[in-house]
C-alpha cells in the first residue's frame, strides 16, 4: 500500500513535469512583421516612382507652359526685350511654386505614410512585449506549480 | 479509544502511505521535503522576470522607431532642399540661356531676370520646407503619441508584474505557514466529528446536548 502510495506520487510529480508547454504559434506574428516591413519597402518603392514620374511629368509641362508663354508673348507683338523677360520671369516663377508644391507635398505625404507604419510597428512590438512577458510567467509559474507540489507532498507527510 | 488526532490521521498521507505510527523518517522526509519545495518556489519565483526586464529587447527596438522617425525627416528635408536647389540652378541656366537664344546680351537683364526668379522662387521654396515641417509635425506627433502610450502602458505593465511577484511570495509562505499549522496545531479548532459528539458531548463546538 505504502509503495503504491509512493509510486503514484512520484510518477505524478515526473508527469506533471514532463509535460510539454504548447508553444504559441508565432507565424501569425512573424507575417504581420514582414507585412509591416514590405510597407516600408512599398513605401520608398512607391514614393520613388511618384518622385520620378512627377520630374519627368514637370519637365513636359514646363516647357508646354513656357513655350505657350513665348508663343503669347510673340502672338501679343511684344518685343521689347524687358517686358518679355518680365513675362517669362512671371512664368517661371508661378512654375517654381507648382514644382516645389508638388514636391513638398510627396515627400509630406511619404511622411505621413511612414508615421502610420511606425504607428503599427509600434503596436505589433506591444503585443510581442505582452506576448514575450506572458510566456516567460507561465515559464515561471509551472516551475513554481513543481516545486509547490514537492513542498506539499513534505508537508502531508509531517 | 479513538481520539480525533487518530481520526485525521486515517485521511493523511501518512495513512495512505501506510506509516500508521509516528514514524521520525517520514517526518524528516516530509519537512526536507517542505523546506526544498519553499526554497525551489522561491527560487523560481526570484528568477521571474518583471515585465521590463522580460521584454527588454522589443523596448529598446519600440524606442528606436522615434529617432528612426527623425532620421527619415531630416532626410526628407534634405532631399527637399537639395532638389530645389537643383531646381533651382537649372532655372537660372535656363533662363540665362534664353536670353542668349534671344539675343540679349545687356547684362542688367540678365541680371534682373534671374534675380526677380530666385527671390520668387524663394518664397515658394519656404512654402514648401513649411509645408513638409507640418507633415512631418502631424505625422511626428502620431508616432510620439503611439510612443507615450506604449511608456504608459509598461508603467501599469511593469507594476502588475511586480505586483504577481509580490502575491506569489506571499502565496508561498502562506501555503507554508497554514499547511504547517494545519499538520501541527494538533486538535485546536478541528471541527468535531459526530464520534467525538457521542463519546464526548462536552467537545468543543457543541452544545449541551451535544449538538452542532
Amino acid at each position: 500500500m505504502g509503495a503504491i502510495g509512493i509510486g503514484l506520487g512520484i510518477a505524478g510529480l515526473i508527469g506533471a513535469a514532463s509535460q510539454k508547454r504548447p508553444k504559441y504559434n508565432s507565424s501569425a506574428m512573424d507575417e504581420a512583421y514582414r507585412l509591416i516591413e514590405n510597407q516600408y519597402a512599398n513605401i520608398d518603392k512607391y514614393f520613388t516612382e511618384a518622385g520620378s514620374a512627377f520630374e519627368s511629368q514637370y519637365k513636359n509641362y514646363y516647357g508646354q507652359e513656357m513655350q505657350d508663354a513665348v508663343n503669347q508673348i510673340a502672338g501679343s507683338g511684344i518685343y521689347e526685350s524687358p517686358v518679355s523677360q518680365n513675362i517669362l520671369n512671371r512664368k517661371q516663377m508661378a512654375l517654381g511654386e507648382t514644382y516645389a508644391a508638388g514636391k513638398s507635398e510627396l515627400a509630406g505625404q511619404r511622411m505621413s505614410a511612414i508615421g502610420k507604419i511606425d504607428q503599427q510597428k509600434i503596436s505589433y512590438y506591444q503585443n510581442l512585449a505582452d506576448m514575450q512577458y506572458r510566456r516567460e510567467q507561465q515559464k515561471a509559474q509551472s516551475r513554481i506549480q513543481t516545486w509547490g507540489t514537492i513542498g506539499a507532498l513534505g508537508a502531508a507527510l509531517i | 479509544m479513538v481520539t480525533n488526532m487518530d481520526k485525521t490521521k486515517d485521511q493523511s498521507l501518512k495513512s495512505i502511505l501506510g506509516i500508521e505510527e509516528a514514524n521520525p523518517y517520514a517526518t524528516g522526509a516530509g519537512i526536507a521535503l517542505s523546506i526544498v519545495g519553499l526554497i525551489g518556489s522561491l527560487n523560481a519565483l526570484g528568477k521571474m522576470k518583471n515585465y521590463e526586464e522580460a521584454t527588454k529587447d522589443i523596448g529598446i527596438r519600440i524606442r528606436a522607431i522615434g529617432p528612426e522617425f527623425e532620421a527619415k525627416a531630416e532626410a526628407a528635408h534634405a532631399q527637399l532642399t537639395a532638389d530645389l536647389a537643383g531646381y533651382s540652378a537649372r532655372t537660372e541656366a535656363g533662363i540665362k540661356q534664353g536670353l542668349i537664344n534671344r539675343g540679349i546680351k545687356e547684362p542688367g537683364i540678365g541680371e534682373q531676370a534671374t534675380g526677380q526668379v530666385k527671390a520668387g522662387l524663394s518664397g515658394a521654396y519656404a512654402a514648401a520646407r513649411a509645408s513638409l515641417s507640418r507633415a512631418k509635425l502631424v505625422a511626428g506627433s502620431a508616432v510620439s503619441g503611439a510612443l507615450t502610450r506604449y511608456q504608459m502602458g509598461l508603467a501599469q505593465k511593469q507594476y502588475d508584474s511586480q505586483m504577481a511577484k509580490y502575491y506569489g511570495k506571499v502565496g508561498i509562505w502562506g501555503a507554508l505557514g497554514g499547511g504547517l499549522s494545519s499538520q501541527l496545531g494538533g486538535d485546536e479548532g478541528k471541527r468535531p466529528t459526530v464520534e467525538d459528539i457521542k463519546t464526548n458531548p462536552g467537545t468543543p463546538g457543541t452544545d449541551e446536548r451535544g449538538g452542532k
